[in-house]
């Protein structure tokens, strides 16, 4: 897995490549947590070349909804493949996050929260 | 192990996206029996059969750790009470279940099997 992360007008961009399963999640949870606590609530994943996501790896997002609501943020993921959005399905994420084609909606939507 | 999994399932006609979710469900069962029940000890052994016998696909997995579920029961609220609680527990269980027709627990003589069941349709020809 490899994580890369950009700064667009006050969004945190993640972008994701690789595997997340339960032996990365554990970075993934730290560049999630740290940008949290440098007052980002608004963050962007970008699962374009995200191939496999685990519980592990959902549970990091899962895991910080709460908090970023109540800073009046939230997620939005992007780009997903189709094998990683059936996961998301499976779990009824597909329901509960925002989930857009590309950067630029995940970006528009992020503005306006 | 998924490329492992993938590899068996190849040979079984079934869509990629059924294979996939198998794929993700012997990983979750896995994780567990290494996390949870090995203390992700590096020289613990972790044992994978994988049967397809007359549309029926059998995964076992095999260990002699210590894993005694808290639960093996199939909890509909895990989801929501993972964000409720910023928890991320009991997700791996939730998606076994979805995933498969039957998840059990078994321990015999020190031997932990973890089996996942599910009914694979004769393909469409």
């Amino acid at each position: 897995m490899k994580l890369t992360h950009e700064i667009i007008d006050k969004i945190f961009v993640i972008r994701i490549s690789g595997e997340v399963d339960a032996n990365s999640s554990l970075e993934l949870d730290k560049y999630v947590r740290d940008a949290i606590l440098k007052g980002y609530s608004a963050i962007l994943v970008n699962c374009k070349y995200l191939e496999y996501i685990s519980s592990a790896g959902l549970g990091v997002f899962i895991s910080y909804i709460d908090e970023l609501q109540n800073k009046k943020g939230a997620f939005s993921f992007c780009a997903l493949r189709t094998n990683v959005f059936d996961v998301f399905k499976l779990l009824g994420l597909s329901k509960l996050v925002h989930i857009a084609e590309n950067e630029q909606e995940s970006i528009d939507f992020l503005k306006r929260i | 192990m998924r490329e492992f999994v993938h590899n068996v399932l190849q040979e079984i006609e079934i869509s990629s996206e059924l294979s996939n979710l198998i794929i993700l469900a012997v990983d979750e069962a896995c994780t567990n029996v290494i996390i949870h029940g090995n203390n992700s000890n590096p020289k613990a052994l972790l044992k994978l059969e994988i049967q397809h016998i007359k549309n029926q696909l059998t995964i076992k997995v095999m260990d002699t750790g210590e894993y005694t579920p808290k639960s093996t029961k199939f909890d509909k609220n895990i989801v929501q009470n993972c964000i409720d609680n910023r928890s991320k527990g009991g997700l791996g269980l939730y998606i076994m279940h979805k995933v498969m027709d039957k998840v059990e627990f078994l321990s015999e003589e020190k031997l932990n099997f973890c089996l996942l069941s599910k009914k694979i349709p004769p393909s469409i020809i």
